[in-house]
Order: structure tokens, then C-alpha cells, then sequence
């Protein structure tokens, strides 16, 4: 019986592992997309920096990002610097990112920025 | 019930191998089998972006579209950096006072391999041939080499590539993959279908689909073969 225990805990741990979501979070996305040039803590002084003509935006700027309504960064985080006349540097994001991912990064720039707790 | 229990225990392993595996059907060539600690040599079925960024190696699932076998043959058995953050920066990636950096120290050198080893899995990597239907009925101009002024402004201030990618060595972006081998280490077809749409290769590839025109993406890859044929 302890046999058939240990085949069922087997096949319910595999199950488990591959049907569970992961989460998503602003801050993860932002690791993956944004740290390289915005930064791994959002400064702006990312790894890729030191070549460019233009800095990236500072998330950490509270006074600049609170000029920016959410409205505005979602629109160039999905449609990029070109969109809101600024540098074509930042690309768009739109094939990679859904609406809901671009909604969370949102959300995480708040934090950066103004220390708002993410949603 | 010592039969029936063996039975489960098969049933189960079976389970396990195949959803721990989660791969497509494609058999592989035992002398990659080295190989799979870095790199998907098979076809994932669906990768997830905790997966993508745990990643050490480039997938070469689809190798045999994907590299020139004269460049890949002598690459093996003399491998530069083509990553110059690691395929994913942020596992190499610290914060400094001036700056982030990527740590150097911590980045995965490739294995040298002898002539014999490197035509043999060069011959093996050609046999992993996904993703051929996107490649099948591209139908691609002559490339004309474009001069190095325009070609890199290009490359720089307008398309901004050099955000990510390296143009010469030591100058450019370091996240993404260095570019002034790419025109003789890609075949020409997945250069500009990837330069396109780089999801339809790698769904979770960290490259944005910039939507580019393929007369612009030729224009690019004008440059690139500008920068392999006129090396200094």
C-alpha cells in the first residue's frame, strides 16, 4: 500500500508542478526587458548604456515620473519612444508584451518611482 | 498486487519522462547529448519566461536553418563570445556605484572542440531543421553592401539596434548577441525572417518585433555583410 502511496504522490507532485501558473509579476518583466538599459534598479544606468546617445529614462525620478500619467507609459511601453516623440531607443513593446503584462510593468514603475504598492 | 503496483510504478515513470521532457517528438543525435546542458536541442513544447531566463546556451533546435555550417565547423574549434552578457544579462548582471556591469568572471566559456568533434556535431546540429515553414518560401533580394557611414547610422540612431547589439567589438549594446559576425554565421534566410519576427523562431526570444519592412531589414543586413567583408 505504501508502494501505491509513493506512485500516487509521484504522479500528483508531477502534475502539480507542470499545471501550476507561474506568477507573473511587474518586477519579473521588468528583469527581463527593461533592467538592460533602464537598469537592474531602475537608475537608468543599465548595462547597455554606455554606448547610447541617449540616456534611458530614471524610474527611480520621482519628480519626472510623476509628470507621466499611466496612460503615457503604457502607450510607450507598447508602441515605443516613437510614439510619444521621444527616442527611438526605446522600442516598442507590443509583440512580446500582452495589455495585462504592460499594465503590471506600470504598476512596477510606481514603485520604483514613488514607492506605490504594486498591484 | 505487487503486479498491479509495478504496473503504476511504469505508468508513473512514463508520466514523469514525458511531462518533465515537454518536448516534440524529434529524435536527436547522441553526439549532442553534451551538449544539453546549455542548449534545447529539441524542440520545446511551449517555454516559459522563467525558463528563458535561466537559460546558458542559444536553442538549436532549429541549428540547421539557423547557421552557416562553415562558420559553425570552425567556431567549434575556436569559440569567441557571441553573448557578451551570457544569453540571459540579468544572471550576470551587478549593480555598482557607477553603473551596472556585467560580471565577465561569471559568464560559461564554450567547449573547444577538435576538427574530427566539430564536423561530426556541425553534421548533427544540420539534421535539427525546425521552423523550416517559415524559411520555405522566403524570397530574399540581393543584399547590397551599404557604406559604412550610412550602414551604421542606420544601425545606430535610427533603427536604434546598437541598444542591444555590438557592431565592432567592444562598441555597442551587450545584452543581445554580437552582430559583425552575423552576416557570415547566419544563413541569410533566418537573419531576415528573425530580424522580422523573432517570436515566430523563439516565442519567448527577448528581441521586440520592431515590424520592419523586409527592404528594411535588407538594408540592415547590407550593413552586417558590409562589416564582415570590409574588416579591417
Amino acid at each position: 500500500m505504501n508502494k501505491l502511496a509513493i506512485v500516487l504522490v509521484t504522479l500528483a507532485c508531477v502534475f502539480s508542478s507542470h499545471s501550476q501558473a507561474e506568477p507573473m509579476s511587474g518586477k519579473k518583466l521588468y528583469q527581463a526587458y527593461c533592467a538592460q538599459c533602464h537598469g537592474m534598479e531602475g537608475d537608468g544606468y543599465g548595462i547597455n548604456v554606455e554606448f547610447m546617445e541617449v540616456l534611458p529614462r530614471d524610474h527611480t525620478d520621482t519628480e519626472e515620473m510623476s509628470s507621466r500619467t499611466d496612460e503615457d507609459l503604457f502607450k510607450v511601453i507598447k508602441f515605443g519612444g516613437k510614439s510619444i516623440d521621444k527616442s527611438v531607443l526605446m522600442p516598442n513593446w507590443d509583440s512580446i508584451l500582452t495589455d495585462d503584462e504592460i499594465d503590471l510593468l506600470v504598476s512596477h514603475l510606481r514603485v520604483l518611482c514613488c514607492e506605490i504598492e504594486e498591484e | 498486487m505487487t503486479i498491479k503496483i509495478n504496473l503504476l510504478s511504469m505508468i508513473a515513470t512514463f508520466v514523469m519522462l514525458m511531462t518533465t521532457m515537454a518536448v516534440k517528438a524529434n529524435p536527436v543525435d547522441g553526439i549532442l547529448s553534451d551538449c544539453m546542458a546549455c542548449h534545447a536541442v529539441s524542440e520545446p513544447s511551449e517555454m516559459t519566461l522563467d525558463e528563458r531566463m535561466k537559460r546558458i546556451g542559444p536553442s538549436l533546435f532549429y541549428a540547421g536553418n539557423k547557421y552557416q555550417a562553415i562558420w559553425l565547423e570552425k567556431w567549434l574549434q575556436n569559440p569567441t563570445r557571441l553573448f557578451p552578457a551570457g544569453v540571459y544579462y540579468g544572471e550576470h548582471t551587478v549593480v555598482t556605484d557607477e553603473g551596472d556591469i556585467v560580471l565577465e568572471t561569471d559568464l560559461v566559456t564554450h567547449p573547444k572542440l577538435d576538427q574530427q568533434q566539430a564536423q561530426e556535431v556541425t553534421r548533427a546540429l544540420f539534421k535539427l531543421k525546425a521552423n523550416s515553414e517559415i524559411v520555405a518560401d522566403l524570397e530574399v533580394g540581393e543584399i547590397k553592401k551599404v557604406s559604412q557611414r550610412m550602414g551604421s547610422l542606420n544601425f545606430r540612431k535610427f533603427k536604434g539596434c546598437a541598444s542591444c547589439h555590438q557592431d565592432a567589438e567592444g562598441d555597442g549594446g551587450v545584452s543581445g548577441p554580437e552582430l559583425y559576425t552575423a552576416f557570415e554565421r547566419f544563413q541569410l534566410t533566418y537573419l531576415i525572417s528573425y530580424m522580422q519576427n523573432p517570436q515566430a523562431w523563439e516565442p519567448k526570444s527577448l528581441m521586440p518585433n520592431q515590424h520592419l519592412k523586409q527592404k528594411d531589414v535588407e538594408k540592415l543586413v547590407g550593413y552586417l555583410k558590409t562589416l564582415s567583408e570590409d574588416k579591417p
